[in-house]
C-alpha cells in the first residue's frame, strides 16, 4: 500500500464527514498563504540575478585597473630604502645604486603608495581564441613620491614588477601612457620607471632597455624597439628599464572557472515549463589549439511539475471505491548535475558536445487539494489537504 | 522506467555553444535532453520524475 494511500484511509475511512464553515475558511486562508509563497521565489531570483549582475559588472569594470590597496604616509627612511632602487650614472634603474634620493634632509613630504593589479586568461582555445590575449599576469608595484622643502621640484618613483606568460600587456607608468607589448610564455618583468616633473625643465633623457629570457633561461639584454607607444613613453617619462624576475609557469593548458545561469525546463509528462538556476564549477583542460575537455559540477536548483495522481481507496460509507484526485505541488528540486564535455573552438565561439548526470539530491513537494468522489452523486464529495498533516473536508449532500 | 527510492538520477547528452566576449568572461547556451532517468519517490509515495524533458540553459561562465 502506498503511504499515500494509508494516510487516505486513515482519515477518511470508518469516519463521518462533517461540514465546518469555519474549516473551509482556514483552508482557504492556508492556500492563499501558500500561493504568496510561492510568489517568494520570484523575489529571491530577481534578487539573485542582480546580484549576478552587479557582481558581473563591478568585476568587468575593476578586473584590469589597478586597485590601490594602500596610500600611506610612510617613515622617511623607510621611502629612501625603497628609492635605493635608482638609477646609475648611465640612468639604467639598478637596486644596487645608491638613489639621489637617498639624502633625507631636504625631503619634506614623501608618501609612498602601493597598488597591486592582476589579470589572468586561459590559455585554454576554447576560452581565449585570441592569442595575444592568452597568459596571465601579476604586478605590484609601489610608488613613491617625493617633494623637496621649498622646492616646485617633485620626484616620483614607480616600481613595477610584472609576471606574465604569454600575453600582451600595457605597460603603465604615472603619466598614464601605455606601451603594448607582447610576451612570450614564461617572460617575467620587473620595471622601474622614474619621473621627474619639475616645473620649466623638459623630462630628463630616456633610456629604455629590457632584458629578457631566451630559451636557455639567459638573460639577454636589448633595446626596447621604439614603436609610437614608447616614443610616447619616452616623453612623457624619464626613465624605463626592464628586468627580468623568476619566470612563472608555462602550464597555462589547465583551466577553471565557474559558471551561473538560468535554465527552463519542459516536462514531458506535464507539458509545464519549470525555471531554475544552477551556480557551480568547471575546469577545462586544453589538448590541442581548438580541442579541449572539460567538466562542471553544478548545483541546480529548479521547481518541480505540478503532479495529478489518482487514487481509488474504499470508501467509508461503504459504496464502493472512492477515486481521489490529487494535485501535488512540488516545490522544488535540489540537483547536482555533472557534465563531460568535449569542445571545439573557432575563433571565439565554441561548440560543445556533453554527456553527464543529474543527481536528485533533495525534493519537497506539498499537497494542497484532495478532490474525492463517489459514485453516487449523492454523496460526492471533496476535500483540501493543505499540508501533510491536515486535512479538511467537506461533504456535499 | 525504472523507479528508485533513493538517488534518483538521470544521465543526459547536450549540446553547448559559449562565446567569450573577453577577460574570460563568456556567454554559453546549453540544450539538453535526459537519455535515461529514474525516478524519485517521495516521502509521501508520490512518484516524482528526476528529470524529464528538453532543458535550456543560459549563463555567463568566467575562467581563469
Amino acid at each position: 500500500m502506498e503511504p499515500i494511500e494509508r494516510h487516505i484511509k486513515q482519515h477518511f475511512d470508518n469516519k463521518s464527514y462533517s461540514y465546518n464553515e469555519a474549516h473551509w475558511l482556514d483552508a482557504q486562508k492556508l492556500i492563499a498563504e501558500n500561493k504568496r509563497r510561492r510568489r517568494g521565489w520570484l523575489i529571491w531570483w530577481t534578487g539573485g540575478v542582480s546580484l549576478i549582475l552587479i557582481t558581473f559588472l563591478a568585476y568587468w569594470t575593476l578586473s584590469d585597473t589597478t586597485i590601490i590597496v594602500s596610500n600611506m604616509d610612510t617613515d622617511p627612511i623607510e621611502a629612501v630604502e625603497i628609492a635605493k632602487l635608482g638609477t646609475d650614472q648611465n640612468g639604467i634603474v639598478n637596486s644596487s645604486h645608491e638613489s639621489p634620493m637617498e639624502n633625507t634632509d631636504n625631503i619634506s613630504s614623501e608618501r609612498v603608495g602601493i597598488s597591486l593589479s592582476s589579470g589572468q586568461s586561459f590559455k585554454n582555445p576554447s576560452t581565449h581564441p585570441n592569442k595575444k590575449d592568452q597568459g596571465s599576469y601579476s604586478a605590484y608595484s609601489i610608488k613613491i613620491n617625493k617633494r623637496e622643502k621649498n622646492s616646485a621640484v617633485s620626484e616620483s618613483s614607480d616600481i613595477l614588477n610584472q609576471t606574465f606568460t604569454n600575453q600582451q600587456k600595457p605597460i603603465e607608468n604615472s603619466a598614464n601612457t601605455r606601451v603594448e607589448k607582447n610576451y612570450a610564455a614564461g617572460e617575467s618583468e620587473s620595471a622601474i620607471v622614474l619621473n621627474q616633473e619639475k616645473e620649466g625643465v623638459e623630462p630628463s633623457e630616456l633610456k629604455v632597455q629590457q632584458n629578457l629570457l631566451d630559451e636557455s633561461n639567459t638573460v639577454v639584454t636589448e633595446p626596447v624597439s621604439k614603436t609610437e607607444e614608447v616614443i610616447a613613453l619616452e616623453n612623457a617619462t624619464g626613465q624605463l628599464n626592464i628586468v627580468p624576475i623568476t619566470p612563472v609557469s608555462k602550464n597555462a593548458n589547465f583551466g577553471f572557472g565557474f559558471v551561473a545561469g538560468y535554465l527552463m525546463q519542459k516536462q514531458f509528462t506535464e507539458g509545464q515549463w519549470l525555471n531554475g538556476a544552477y551556480l557551480g564549477g568547471r575546469a577545462n583542460w586544453a589538448l590541442s589549439p581548438k580541442w579541449s575537455i572539460g567538466t562542471d559540477l553544478s548545483l541546480v536548483i529548479q521547481e518541480m511539475e505540478t503532479v495529478h495522481f489518482h487514487h481509488d481507496v474504499i470508501s467509508g460509507y461503504g459504496f464502493g471505491r472512492d477515486s481521489i484526485v490529487t494535485d501535488l505541488y512540488a516545490k522544488r528540486a535540489v540537483t547536482l548535475q555533472i557534465p563531460l564535455a568535449v569542445s571545439y573552438a573557432f575563433g571565439k565561439h565554441t561548440i560543445s558536445g556533453m554527456i553527464g548526470s543529474r543527481i536528485l539530491l533533495d525534493a519537497q513537494a506539498r499537497m494542497e487539494k484532495l478532490h474525492y468522489t463517489n459514485a453516487d452523486p449523492e454523496n460526492t464529495a471533496s476535500g483540501v489537504i493543505v499540508s501533510r498533516s491536515t486535512v479538511l473536508t467537506k461533504k456535499n449532500s | 522506467m525504472p523507479e528508485g527510492a533513493l538517488a534518483p538520477f538521470s544521465v543526459y547528452s547536450g549540446l553547448r555553444y559559449g562565446w567569450m566576449i573577453g577577460r574570460g568572461w563568456g556567454l554559453e547556451t546549453t540544450i539538453s535532453m535526459p537519455l535515461y532517468h529514474r525516478n524519485a519517490k517521495l516521502d509521501i509515495g508520490t512518484k516524482m520524475a528526476a528529470d524529464q524533458g528538453i532543458r535550456f540553459e543560459l549563463g555567463v561562465m568566467k575562467v581563469f
